[in-house]
């Protein structure tokens, strides 16, 4: 990074940037829905998507903060009617979409969103305290720059391509042991690598981590890009 | 599964405005008795799971 960026949270980020009250949002990829509810909360009207059926459940099994409501459902084939939502979410998503998808993925997004609608892409940058943090078992340099690619070839697609900035987001871990059990929720998938790794990611937590008296803080730089479409 | 709100209240016409089949982005029509998601167009079903609508080709069930 050429400047240093400036500390914030995520969700601090998102409220400040998108405009939420009275809005139409599809959160594409929303785990266990933490974005949801923030932005239900925050006025909007969120449906959440998400294929990770365990995610889902959990999403689903928190109390209701308002109407908001979850799918499973693909970033490459999205279950609403053209043009009917004000903004799509992909938070920490984009990289998880197939290298091959993420263009249709980007694609299904200008479908459903109105004209002057926006697309909110938040990205993880392969670099920073939580990346070295994660690298033995969960190196994404290259989905990572994939993503990047995607979202600049985006122009293509129906969209202008509006912002770019970057912050450091704090990634909060209480001890080892609440980090790897995090992990493995979001990834099953990689359960045996983390079995195989998991005393290259000890040593690696207690070096990288910053004590802050509740556990440790790793910083993760993020990049957020806001589409418009046109 | 924790959640006991009604399914039924979940998916109510307005919802049903918005959302297409994922396939044919047609539209749906929602069968209480069966707590299915119905595209025609498709000749797909796809199931809701405790509130859930699973708008999946693979999970749907062929007409």
């Amino acid at each position: 990074m050429t400047q240093p960026a400036p500390h914030r949270t995520n969700s601090e980020v998102l409220t400040a940037t998108v405009d939420l009250a009275g809005k139409k949002v599809v959160d594409v990829g929303c785990g266990e829905g933490n974005l949801v509810r923030l932005m239900t909360r925050h006025g909007a009207k969120v449906f959440g998507v998400e294929c990770n059926l365990v995610q889902l459940e959990i999403a689903h099994a928190h109390a209701p903060v308002g109407n908001e409501i979850y799918h499973t459902g693909h970033a490459e084939a999205l279950p609403f009617a053209d043009g009917s939502i004000d903004l799509v979410v992909f938070f920490n998503s984009l990289h998880h979409v197939e290298m091959d998808n993420m263009p249709r993925a980007l694609a299904e997004a200008a479908r459903v969103l109105k004209v002057g609608g926006q697309v909110y892409i938040c990205e993880p940058v392969a670099e920073g305290a939580h990346f070295e943090l994660m690298q033995p078992v969960h190196d994404e340099t290259t989905e990572r720059a994939n993503a990047y690619a995607a979202i600049q070839a985006a122009e293509g697609l129906g969209f202008s391509l509006s912002d770019e900035f970057t912050y450091l987001h704090p990634a909060h871990h209480r001890d080892f042991e609440a980090f790897k059990e995090r992990m493995l929720r979001i990834n099953p998938h990689r359960a045996d690598d983390f079995a195989a790794q998991e005393s290259a990611l000890k040593a690696a937590f207690d070096r990288l981590g910053v004590p802050d008296g509740n556990g440790f803080v790793f910083d993760q730089p993020m990049r957020v890009n806001l589409l418009n479409k046109l | 599964m924790s959640n006991s709100q009604n399914p039924v209240t979940q998916v109510d016409r307005k919802l049903l405005e918005i959302l297409v089949c994922p396939v044919t982005k047609g539209p749906l029509k929602y069968d209480a008795a069966s707590q299915e998601l119905i595209s025609e167009q498709a000749g797909l079903a796809y199931p809701i799971r405790d509130g859930i609508p699973i708008m999946l080709e693979f999970e749907a069930r062929e007409l």
